[in-house]
């Protein structure tokens, strides 16, 4: 059978190089034609009795090999689904545990491999690499070497968390395995995971020779005398003491499910304690049990396929809009305003930034300077190229200078009559051409689009805050926005390699309107006499990035009073709503705003950080006499589900077009169920019948607003969910 | 069910538990056989008479390790054919050995036993068996482990007790230390410690601070605000499980937690046929003993629920009980209970404890007994509860009563 993803050649002195290259992928990944083809050329390898050793390379520029092929993970579910829809757990088993097997028989062949890496080895293909013989890489600071499985929920399945600390000990291979760390070549080279660097061009003339010294073919932990670099938790009480403190580093940050770094540990652990071969099967398990919870999956169909996709269709709607995106005017230098301006002049756009308040514009352009030197004390940014985006932003305080821009950002506070003003002015400048967005969080666009002379080329494009790290772009389309408007807005968001989702106009619109939820549950709670501490702790244990009375505070009581206002729906006046307002108005009139004026629901020292929730909100709350502290379950509970109806309730209304929209929009927003990919994914994991039957029981002891949603029934009823099961994409 | 009596208790001297400190040159080996060589003498029994000698040890491993009690008793020339057992279960494995050795004898498969325990926490420091608990991530995930003092100080913050309150807890124990020793109150048990050549090592627990007192141990820096809060975190885990609590206020110090010492004692336990044998009068009877399990995260309320859960069982009430001998782990422990179960804090540890004494795991369970034996003796009281705290949430208690 010919070998499409390797090239296999061997040399005249029996050398055989194995060169990987699979086609149509910009970089190598692990697919099952690379699995044949692998076990192929290993078999060669071993059995040609005219091929004294062998060359793992790559054909690919850059690239030695990325790993896994994260599109596969639904094909490896399904290859081991039974027709009752459950998992055949022996098969899945197989399937997870080839490419480990491979491993090993790559460094039992018996005879001497060495990889001479070219290009990245990341995940699976430093596996390869471990289970050589030998390990040289390029002098190409670019090449990237590590194991990050971990960053996209997973763990190393083909032996990574067995070589990696049978060669350099377990103290240096613990946290490269938690963190996913990269390593440039030197790095990976002082830590002793590789053996030498050389310069590219001789590297493969520098492989051959170390093959023809007839070095080794048995690797060190196949010796009868191995022993374990640094000892283990059996012999050496440092390594105790290196898990005692390991598994707290890790459970401390276990907020929402994270079972990668658990099952990392677990795999170091045993494994550390076993022969190499039991110590695979041991890493093969855990590998698997991961690969089978189905928020392993849903995770990565959120982060790594969904998104990716949005930001394709992105491109595509972009396609139709040949004009380039050059100049770009942003109204108001705020902190919203003035992270969009950095983030455009990175992109090569020309800004000029506004703020009527000459006073803003002046601190903006300190705020921008500041921030720049601080990345490039990082070492994060260039200082000649931040020179140059500096250069590209003009700050003013007068308006007349956004004339001929492209797309004009309105990103002033969020106040309905102030946005209403700006826009109508700016839209008397700009010519007939412009995209106007305006980068509310709350307010309806179509209402803001009437303050404009052409609300045909209106639309919300809502940024989140800090905009050099949040990916996601609330698009709104205005009753009368039209296509191209959306296109050239579509642009910009590629141009900044954002991700948007595009939503249906509506007061809060999708991120905005449930994110209130959150606040308005935490509120209620408050108002009842819950213990804020246990509301806060709750709320940031369930993987809340950050917790509700915290983020009020930040916010300010009075914007989160105006976000709360906006959100409302017409005739939208509960019981509920009220009581959260009541909260908000009764800190409101003691001047507790929040952290800017150090007070809030929390004290905060001078120098701004928390000193402890204000003892006061016990005697302002009172609760009633037979009041007792509920569970932490019930809080978690009534936090998230809170939530999450509202996000069904978006599908059901058609502001958002699809679950993965809401996935994605929750994810990348507010941060929210991130976990398990998202409020939808979440519904999938819990399974919708018991996720009724919870909210049955909130419904019963808190009320409707925990209503189960018809669309939630209706799926549960024909035993569906959101997404297709078995399948992450 | 036969009746279980206590006729002798012996301890050692509890001697600082590290270098330097008064045993640390005295084997654990030699420290448990020392004892059972004292008791045995004392008594002039017969040791071919006995049944079975239970050591509790919390770290058996290393010297404290392959069924030290065997060894001892070899070691204290007794007859061959006793057989020897280790018991552990962290800071109560003293009193389990002691439980074990009455059990024996209650149930009938022995007739005389001996109870005791041994801990050479300066040779064989505390923690360095690992275990499972702690270092394996399957079980550290599921239990939350924390260390010990971090519990403490959850334990004092939940419960509102303010470092004032522990550090003058930890005062009055080694007040009342100084007064039991220079009253002579111990002096029926210590056994001194002697080196090869005979001569004496140690005679009075050398941890006891006779000029302490609460401002002095006011000073001392929160010991496990460390890493508690910064490194590796345990804090976080602590408030995972316990979201009520808004943070950990770290309030326990070497001042106010339980002196790391090394010690040993033995109890000798039979039946009436062992009376009559050696013309022995009975100095207690065991009443019962009851272990429990709690939260293992808080850790450290278990003296709370197996006093109750053995009240009970006993049908008695705190006001039956004279004397409650609680095992100062640390000072939150005591407190708590106390408060818990509304007893007055004049009847709990009137002699001082493991504060201002020191806490030799294995052996403090026993050490307990001995001491509330003697304490009951002197003030003329009938019955004594002692109880001690455990490692991943555990509580064991006894009940004797003077005959």
């Amino acid at each position: 059978m010919p070998m499409t993803t390797i090239d296999f050649t061997v040399d005249p002195d029996g050398v055989a190089v194995v060169n990987i290259n699979v086609p149509d992928r910009p970089v190598n990944v692990t697919t099952p034609n690379f699995f044949d083809d692998f076990e192929h050329a290993i078999s060669r390898i071993a059995n040609y009795p005219s091929i004294v050793g062998a060359i793992i390379t790559s054909s690919k520029a850059g690239s030695f090999m990325a790993g896994g092929d994260l599109t596969n993970m639904g094909a490896l579910f399904s290859s081991a689904l039974l027709p009752n829809g459950q998992i055949d757990i022996d098969r899945l088993l197989v399937t997870c545990t080839r490419f480990s097997d491979l491993c090993r028989k790559l460094e039992t062949c018996g005879k001497p491999t060495i990889s001479a890496i070219n290009g990245s080895a990341l995940g699976g293909g430093l596996e390869i690499c471990l289970s050589s013989h030998y390990r040289m890489v390029a002098d190409d600071p670019k090449i990237k070497l590590g194991l990050p499985e971990v960053q996209v929920g997973l763990m190393p399945g083909a032996g990574g968390t067995q070589r990696l600390p049978r060669l350099i000990g377990l103290p240096k291979a613990l946290p490269l395995l938690i963190d996913g760390t990269l390593l440039s070549p030197f790095e990976a080279l002082n830590l002793g995971i590789i053996d030498a660097v050389v310069p590219a061009q001789n590297l493969l003339s520098k492989a051959k020779a170390w093959i023809m010294r007839s070095p080794v073919s048995q690797q060190p932990w196949d010796d009868r005398k191995f022993r374990f670099p640094g000892g283990t938790t059996q012999n050496n009480p440092s390594i105790m003491q290196l898990f005692v403190a390991g598994n707290a580093r890790v459970k401390r940050k276990e907020t929402g499910p994270t079972p990668a770094p658990r099952a990392i540990m677990s795999s170091l652990y045993e494994g550390s304690l076993l022969p190499i071969v039991d110590a695979l099967t041991v890493e093969s398990q855990y590998f698997c049990k991961l690969a089978m919870m189905s928020q392993t999956t849903s995770k990565i169909r959120t982060l790594f396929l969904e998104k990716p996709a949005a930001q394709k269709r992105a491109r595509l709607i972009a396609s139709t809009v040949e004009k380039p995106i050059r100049k770009i005017g942003i109204l108001g230098a705020g902190m919203m305003g003035s992270g969009l301006a950095i983030a455009c002049a990175m992109a090569g756009i020309e800004v000029v930034l506004v703020d009527r308040n000459s006073e803003i514009a002046a601190q903006a352009k300190s705020k921008l300077t500041a921030y720049l030197d601080k990345q490039i004390s990082r070492g994060t940014l260039n200082p000649l190229t931040t020179k140059q985006w500096l250069s590209a932003i003009l700050i003013t305080d007068e308006y007349g200078h956004v004339g001929g821009a492209d797309v004009i950002i309105e990103a002033v506070f969020e106040d309905r009559d102030l946005k209403s003003d700006v826009i109508k002015k700016v839209a008397t400048i700009v010519g007939h051409g412009t995209v106007i967005a305006s980068n509310t969080s709350t307010i309806p666009i179509s209402d803001l689009a009437r303050s404009c002379e052409r609300p045909e080329r209106f639309i919300g494009l809502h940024f989140f805050s800090p905009v050099e790290k949040m990916d996601m772009v609330e698009t709104i389309r205005g009753r009368e926005t039209s296509d191209e408007t959306t296109a050239i807005a579509m642009k910009l968001v590629s141009i900044l390699k954002k991700t948007p989702i595009i939503v249906s106009d509506s007061p809060g619109f999708y991120t905005s309107r449930c994110f209130e939820t959150y606040l308005q549950e935490s509120l209620l709670m408050i108002a009842e006499g819950v213990s804020p501490a246990l509301v806060e702790n709750v709320a940031r244990f369930s993987g809340m990035p950050m917790a509700p009375l915290a983020l009020i505070d930040t916010l300010s009581i009075d914007l989160a009073q105006s976000i709360a206002a906006q959100t409302k729906r017409a005739g939208e006046d509960s019981v509920d709503a009220r009581a959260a307002d009541d909260v908000r108005d009764r800190m409101l009139s003691l001047g507790r705003l929040g952290r800017k004026v150090k007070k809030g629901f929390y004290d905060y020292l001078d120098d701004g950080s928390i000193d402890s929730i204000w003892g006061g909100l016990a005697s302002e709350f009172i609760a009633c006499d037979d009041f007792t502290q509920p569970s932490a379950d019930i809080v978690r509970d009534r936090l998230i589900y809170r939530q999450v109806v509202e996000c069904v309730q978006c599908l059901e209304e058609d502001i958002i077009h699809s679950p993965a929209d809401g996935d994605l929009g929750a994810v990348l927003g507010w941060g929210f169920l991130r976990g398990f990919g998202g409020p939808f994914s979440y519904l999938d994991c819990i399974g919708l019948p018991a996720a009724s039957a919870k909210l049955q029981q909130l419904e019963r002891a808190y009320g409707n607003r925990f209503q189960v949603p018809r669309l939630i029934c209706d799926l549960a009823g024909s035993n569906s969910q959101f997404f297709s099961a078995g399948h992450a994409a | 069910m036969t009746d279980a009596f206590i006729y002798d208790s012996v301890r050692s001297p509890r001697g600082k538990g590290r270098p330097g400190g008064s045993l640390h040159a005295v084997t654990p080996l030699n420290l448990a056989a020392q004892m059972l060589r004292a008791i045995q003498s004392r008594n002039a029994i017969d040791t071919a008479d006995l049944d079975e000698v239970v050591l509790g040890c919390s770290t058996p491993i290393g010297e404290q390790g392959a069924v030290l009690a065997r060894t001892a008793l070899l070691m204290a020339d007794y007859c061959e054919t006793v057989s020897g057992l280790h018991v552990s279960r962290f800071c109560a494995s003293g009193l389990d050995a002691v439980n074990i050795a009455a059990a024996k004898v209650m149930s009938g498969e022995a007739d005389f036993t001996i109870g005791g325990g041994v801990e050479s926490m300066s040779r064989v420091p505390l923690g360095s068996d690992g275990g499972a608990w702690m270092t394996d991530p399957s079980a550290a995930f599921q239990t939350y482990f924390v260390p010990q003092g971090i519990s403490a100080d959850l334990l004092a913050t939940k419960y509102h007790y303010a470092r004032e309150a522990l550090d003058a807890f930890a005062a009055t124990s080694h007040a009342k230390a100084v007064a039991a020793w220079d009253e002579g109150r111990f002096k029926n048990s210590i056994v001194p410690v002697c080196d090869q050549l005979g001569r004496v090592v140690l005679e009075v627990d050398e941890t006891i601070r006779r000029e302490t007192n609460a401002a002095q141990i006011g000073k001392l820096e929160p010991s496990f605000a460390s890493i508690g809060e910064a490194d590796p975190g345990f804090d976080t885990l602590a408030l995972m499980k316990y979201p009520e609590v808004e943070r950990i206020i770290h309030s326990h110090h070497a001042g106010n937690s339980s002196a790391i010492v090394d010690g040993a004692a033995a109890i000798m336990i039979g039946n009436d046929i062992i009376a009559k044998k050696y013309q022995l009068r009975p100095r207690a009877r065991f009443v019962g003993c009851a272990s429990i399990g709690s939260e293992p995260t808080m850790m450290l309320t278990g003296p709370v629920t197996v006093t109750s859960k053995l009240l009970n069982r006993l049908g008695l009430t705190p006001d039956d009980i004279d004397i409650f001998e609680v095992n100062e782990a640390f000072a939150s422990v005591v407190l708590h209970f106390a408060d818990s179960l509304h007893i007055p804090m004049e009847k709990i540890n009137p002699n001082g404890g493991a504060i201002a004494m020191g806490h030799p795991l294995g052996a403090t369970g026993a050490i307990l007994v001995g001491t509330a034996l003697d304490e009951l003796e002197r003030t003329g009281g009938s019955k004594a509860l002692i109880t001690l705290c455990v490692g991943a949430g555990m509580g064991v208690a006894t009940v004797i009563e003077r005959v």
